[in-house]
């Protein structure tokens, strides 16, 4: 019997038991359109949040810092972190490697928090060291004014001042200003306990008056937040901030910006630095990490709608073991028309598989609607849940459109080939059964 | 006219090759706790081109003898050669093939199946014996026009009388051209005229296609239309000519 033989019977098998047909495809499209909408729903969690990480670093850009227990004062640090220094040495060795594109060692000033103040409005900041005149081999292009600066001048990421409190009024306002080539005041504060003295402990506040040389270019990522200077008045001002010298070969930087010329050599440097003790982060490793959250994720999303379908499946079951009762008599006499066992089997098992195909098919179609539906209606609560995911805090709902359901063809494939399965699966049984009736007593089945 | 009175009528015989062989054949099978014996050893030799008659009262085995004859159950004990193959020794797949391409089964209650059309009705033996679309619905076509239908080939059973169904299950038995034509009480559900025509079409069909006819009935008439008969009383042949 040839497969178009099969589909032809098969058709007409169904077609004369409709209302049972249709409740059990209702069952199968129940499953179907469950398990597509639920990894969907994983899929664009996934995808949303994979763009945002996308923007916080480029993914061929890593940054080098030593293990947590490393930064622990120097007599209290364990063996092995002799080793993992971030000094000179390392930077050159790191410059040496192939596939390197830029590399530069940078300090945080440690005065926190530091607050930037211009006019009347005020917003802390990250100050970063570093040779300013290496930012843009580091992926951070300088978008206007200059990258070559003297000690009181700095380089600003292009949304330093995109979130500000104003003073006088007392509230945070979203002003839009033009920092290039104003003056703006940085206030650092240290605390330090002075026992000789009635207060033990003190707050120092110093204002470093600073004019702003050169704007970043916008990369969506952390530079466009930050405030570079130049990393000799950093370290100078990390001294008095911390009260001590900075010794570099025993302290050494905060850590090493790297941008490599593709991701696999990044990975590979990876590798290397990682197997040398220190710690290494990039956007990748971030995302890998999302990757393996979401795929559990998925998995058990997946789960709940194959209970779904495994119910569906029973459904099917159900339904066949029905037909071959209702149709015993028909069983017999399609083998004294010269069916033979493999005949029936294959005819109850197709038309289970049938059963699955169709309601996959129906299912996956409500499910795609439905995802159109919901990504395409931007005051609907899923809207407001994405303004939720947004990982930054500044999607706000309605606003921006973004897939919240994803449906992949792999997905609507996988979704009709598995009812089909299951289908097929739960035909097996029934089949069997049928395929191994008597001739002569299944004829004369009342 | 009794069930199972067969009558006394021998006819000359026109034929030598054999169509079925059957030697001591027994057919026990349990009921609960009792074993029937619903065939308790048969001879009989049926010969090519026959129209054999079975007759005999209910529960003496001969609707159980068709269907030993027609592959659909198993002898006991015994020898049981069709068409030229020992059928006691044929696993089921070979059965079904001998089913499909010997054997045409006709039955009192015609068993057209409902959700199919006259002429799908005819088609099905033909989709087990392999043979293309195409083909298929030509002679399904120029079977039901052997047996007076082709108008009616696309109508479903419930839409044909009883007489019209039971033709189009003799075209349906004939469509693979089998060895041997089974026929189990074929007039049982038709009115005496309408049981009279039909024999005479299968009659005339059987002629033209040299099929040899085994048939189990009650109908006397249909009996004296046989060129030979057995009756069968407890699973023996109790009555022959």
């Amino acid at each position: 019997m040839s497969i178009l033989d099969l589909i032809y019977l098969v058709r007409g098998n169904l077609w004369r038991r409709k209302t049972r047909v249709l409740m059990t495809l209702g069952g199968v499209l129940i499953g179907s359109t469950t398990i597509i909408l639920l990894v969907a729903l994983g899929l664009g969690m996934q995808k949303n949040m994979t763009e945002s990480i996308g923007k916080i670093g480029d993914l061929t850009t890593m940054t080098v810092q030593v293990p947590p227990e490393c930064t622990l004062p120097p007599q209290q640090r364990p063996q092995q972190c002799k080793n993992a220094i971030l000094n000179d040495g390392l930077i050159e060795k790191i410059r040496k490697t192939p596939q390197v594109r830029g590399v530069a060692a940078q300090v945080f000033l440690k005065g926190s928090p530091t607050y930037l103040r211009f006019q009347n409005m005020e917003t802390n900041v990250v100050v970063m060291g570093v040779e300013p005149a290496l930012l843009p081999s580091l992926g951070y292009p300088l978008g206007r004014g200059e990258l070559k600066i003297s000690a009181n001048q700095v380089v600003v990421g292009p949304k330093v001042a995109e979130y500000m409190f104003d003073l006088r009024k007392n509230q945070p306002v979203t002003p839009d200003l033009d920092l290039l080539g104003a003056w703006v005041d940085l206030n650092i504060q240290r605390t330090s306990n002075r026992e000789e003295a009635d207060r033990l402990v003190q707050n120092e506040v110093r204002r470093l008056r600073v004019q702003v040389a050169g704007v970043l270019a916008e990369t969506g990522g952390q530079s466009d937040y930050v405030i570079y200077y130049p990393i000799n008045e950093v370290e100078r001002w990390n001294r008095w901030l911390m009260g001590r010298p900075i010794r570099r070969e025993v302290d050494g930087y905060d850590q090493i910006v790297v941008k490599m010329a593709d991701t696999r050599s990044s990975a590979s440097l990876d590798a290397a630095l990682t197997s040398a003790g220190y710690s290494i982060s990039t956007a990748r490793k971030i995302i890998e990490q999302f990757n393996r959250f979401f795929m559990s994720l998925q998995l058990m999303l997946g789960g709940i709608g194959g209970v779904a379908l495994l119910i569906s499946a029973f459904g099917i079951g159900n339904t066949m073991i029905m037909a071959i009762y209702e149709r015993t008599r028909e069983i017999g006499l399609l083998k004294s028309l010269g069916a033979k066992n493999g005949d029936i089997f294959k005819l109850f098992l197709a038309e289970a598989a049938v059963l699955g195909l169709l309601g996959g098919i129906l299912g996956a179609g409500l499910a795609v609607g439905l995802g159109e539906l919901a990504n395409h209606s931007p005051s609907n609560w899923f809207s407001q849940f994405n303004g939720l995911m947004s990982p930054t805090g500044t999607g706000i709902g309605g606003m921006v459109e973004v897939a919240i359901l994803v449906i992949p063809e792999w997905l609507v494939i996988f979704a009709i080939a598995f009812t089909t399965l299951t289908g097929a699966l739960a035909g097996i049984y029934p089949a069997l059964r049928a395929a191994s009736m008597q001739p002569l007593d299944a004829l004369r089945h009342e | 006219m009794s069930m199972g009175d067969c009558g006394a009528l021998v006819k000359e015989r026109k034929f030598s090759e054999p169509m079925v062989i059957i030697r001591d054949l027994h057919r026990h099978y349990r009921l609960g706790n009792v074993v029937v014996r619903a065939l308790n050893g048969i001879n009989l030799t049926i010969y090519t081109g026959e129209f054999f008659a079975i007759c005999g009262s209910s529960g003496s085995g001969k609707s159980t003898l068709l269907y030993l004859m027609g592959g659909m159950d198993r002898p006991t004990r015994g020898e049981l050669i069709v068409a030229g193959q020992n059928l006691a020794r044929q696993d089921e797949n070979q059965l079904a093939e001998f089913r499909c391409r010997r054997i045409g089964f006709i039955y009192q209650n015609f068993h057209l199946i409902p959700s199919l059309t006259a002429w799908q009705n005819v088609e099905i033996p033909m989709i087990f014996n392999h043979l293309p679309r195409s083909a298929r619905r030509q002679i399904a076509m120029q079977r039901l026009q052997e047996v007076g239908l082709l108008e009616r080939s696309h109508h479903r059973p419930n839409q044909l009388s009883g007489g019209q169904q039971q033709r189009v299950a003799i075209a349906r038995a004939l469509v693979n051209q089998p060895a041997l034509l089974l026929a189990d009480e074929p007039t049982g559900n038709l009115d005496n005229s309408t049981g009279k025509e039909v024999v005479a079409l299968l009659k005339n069909l059987v002629s033209i296609n040299q099929v040899t006819v085994v048939m189990v009935t009650h109908d006397m008439n249909l009996v004296e239309q046989a060129d030979r008969f057995v009756r069968l009383q407890d699973g023996r042949i109790v009555e022959s000519n």
